[in-house]
């Protein structure tokens, strides 16, 4: 049976304490549109950044000098065990702090990092760094010895065998883990509002700040959040379908 | 494959009747809500308040001289006066010595602390029976929450660099200077109004709007006059403030339709300010912002004057 239609919109005008008025977001769609951009590019930014510190950092673990391999392990262990606000705060807060006014120090930071999202993206791409190495550092441990002594027989040298065998092979088996990572650091943007980036979660707080509208601003950033997060994930898991594997 | 396909849509069908269950429960909650106005004590928050034996009162922990931790972790402030006030009020020992017991008025008192963008949700919401937080009034917001009568009459300043080349509004004109401000209510046309070639910077909270300028983010931080003036006793050489401006009106809010529990908040306000409960309220005036009022007047009623 189906439902009383005539009932609802006395379900949504009347009898509700607190009346929805989508009207506040829709009018300003341009806020949720730029921070929906914005925090797209950012987390695309930093799983670029993020991938190359963790190629970087996951061949120097494994390439058997005991120095690189601890400074490595200190970065990941430190990265992984602090919230990503706490590293976003020092980056922006605590860093310029660190050297006096008018410091040659303090204007070359502020010179490097001038804008939240410019300082947000590079903690970002840092957190992300800590999380990728890990991940290469699994799909380095992945690839079979056999293809290693294949390419050793070869005469090739240990950086030729890191490009030509290595790489494309655990390339290959972390990609599932590289989507998801991109998915979880679009969602951590989010923190950067913490620090004036006027990104979704900004756009949600203003519809909330400016128009006491709290459940519209921040439902609309939420359906973003979610249904940006599924196109990706399913964007990506087609990709990787199309993707003929042959370890 | 097929046996795949089939638990995966099965799994799906599974996910959306879920989402149905949880969206209905959410609707009939909304629906069935009372929203009809307290009119006798037993739809009131006092009746709550006092059947409960604590009043929760929506506060912040980092604005001083409003609401903030002092050394040993407790809160302290103008709010957190006005909040023990109105418990000293509610529980009848106004004219008790425990009303002088610190621990025995904190003990009436559950405080809820909340940024400044929680104050109406929370209140609309019942987590909170009254938002004592520095909280302007403005027309707009007297249509979501009903407002007390006034405690306090503010302005807004710019806190500054010791060593900034300006210290009034009129000099900071011109300098394309970064200005960094609480997030809120119209604050951008708000701020260029005052300083009109300056960038706005937004922050969630007035802390984060000052550790900008302190890392040199910003040039100047937009903040309560009350504030200014307390920082810059407090931490003598940091800071400068400039002049006052925008003057507007600081009180408590309340949940709409509540009249019982909105008089007897004004009557303790009001007792407080101008009637039998004065000495406390000058003594925490004078603790936070450093003025000494003058005595309320005796004869004709000081609000007719």
């Amino acid at each position: 049976m189906l439902p009383d239609v005539s009932s609802l919109p006395l379900l949504f005008s009347l009898r509700l304490p607190y009346q929805l008025r989508w009207e506040y977001v829709l009018d300003h769609k341009e806020w949720f549109i730029d921070g929906l951009l914005l925090a797209l590019w950012m987390s695309l930014i930093a799983l670029v950044c993020g991938s190359v510190i963790g190629l970087v950092c996951a061949f120097a673990r494994s390439s058997g000098n005991r120095i690189l391999s601890v400074a490595v392990t200190c970065y990941v262990e430190f990265i992984r065990n602090v919230p990503l606000l706490l590293l976003v705060f020092i980056f922006y807060f605590g860093l310029p702090q660190a050297f006096p006014r008018r410091s040659d120090e303090r204007e070359l930071i502020l010179t490097l990092l001038p804008t939240p999202e410019r300082t947000f993206t590079v903690a970002l791409s840092i957190y992300a760094g800590a999380y990728l190495t890990e991940i290469f550092g699994a799909g380095i441990l992945s690839v079979s010895r056999r293809y290693l002594d294949a390419g050793r027989s070869l005469g090739l040298s240990r950086l030729s065998l890191a490009r030509f065998v290595v790489g494309p092979i655990m390339l290959r088996t972390v990609l599932p883990s590289l989507s998801n990572t991109f998915i979880s650091l679009f969602k951590d943007t989010g923190v950067a509002f913490f620090i004036g980036s006027r990104d979704l979660s900004f756009a949600a707080n203003k519809v909330n700040t400016d128009f006491f509208r709290p459940i519209e601003g921040w439902v609309a950033a939420g359906v973003l959040y979610l249904l940006t997060a599924w196109i990706i994930a399913f964007a990506l898991r087609f990709a990787e379908g199309r993707i003929k594997w042959s370890v | 494959m097929s046996e795949e396909r089939d638990a995966r849509l099965t799994s799906r069908r599974g996910l959306m009747r879920t989402g149905a269950v949880v969206s209905g429960a959410v609707g009939a909650g909304f629906a069935t809500r009372n929203v009809r106005a307290a009119d006798s004590i037993n739809d009131s928050a006092l009746k709550r308040v006092m059947d409960r034996g604590k009043v929760i009162v929506g506060t912040g922990a980092t604005n001083p001289p409003w609401h903030f931790e002092d050394d040993s972790g407790k809160l302290v402030g103008m709010d957190i006066d006005m909040a023990k006030e109105l418990a000293i009020g509610i529980f009848g020992i106004e004219e008790d010595p425990l009303a002088a017991d610190d621990e025995h008025v904190r003990g009436l008192i559950e405080f809820v602390i909340q940024e400044p963008n929680a104050r109406i949700p929370n209140l609309l919401t019942d987590k909170v029976d009254v938002v004592i937080q520095f909280m302007t009034v403005t027309v707009n917001r007297a249509t979501q929450v009903e407002f007390t009568i006034p405690y306090y009459r503010e302005a807004v300043t710019f806190l500054l660099p010791p060593d900034a080349p300006y210290s009034t509004i009129a000099e900071m004109q011109g300098q394309g200077l970064t200005i960094a401000v609480l997030q809120n209510v119209g604050v951008e046309p708000a701020m260029l109004a005052v300083v009109a070639d300056a960038t706005i910077e937004q922050y969630p909270s007035i802390a984060d709007a000052i550790a900008a300028m302190d890392a040199g983010r910003a040039d100047a931080a937009a903040i309560d006059l009350s504030s200014g003036k307390w920082f810059a006793s407090t931490t003598p050489g940091k800071y400068k403030f400039t002049d006052g401006y925008n003057a507007q009106t600081y009180s408590a809010s309340v949940k709409p339709g509540d009249q019982i529990w909105l008089n007897l908040v004004n009557t303790c306000f009001h007792e407080a300010m101008v009637g039998i409960n004065h000495k406390r309220f000058r003594a925490s005036f004078k603790q936070w912002f450093g003025d000494d009022l003058a005595l309320p007047t005796v004869g004709y009623p000081v609000e007719f004057q």
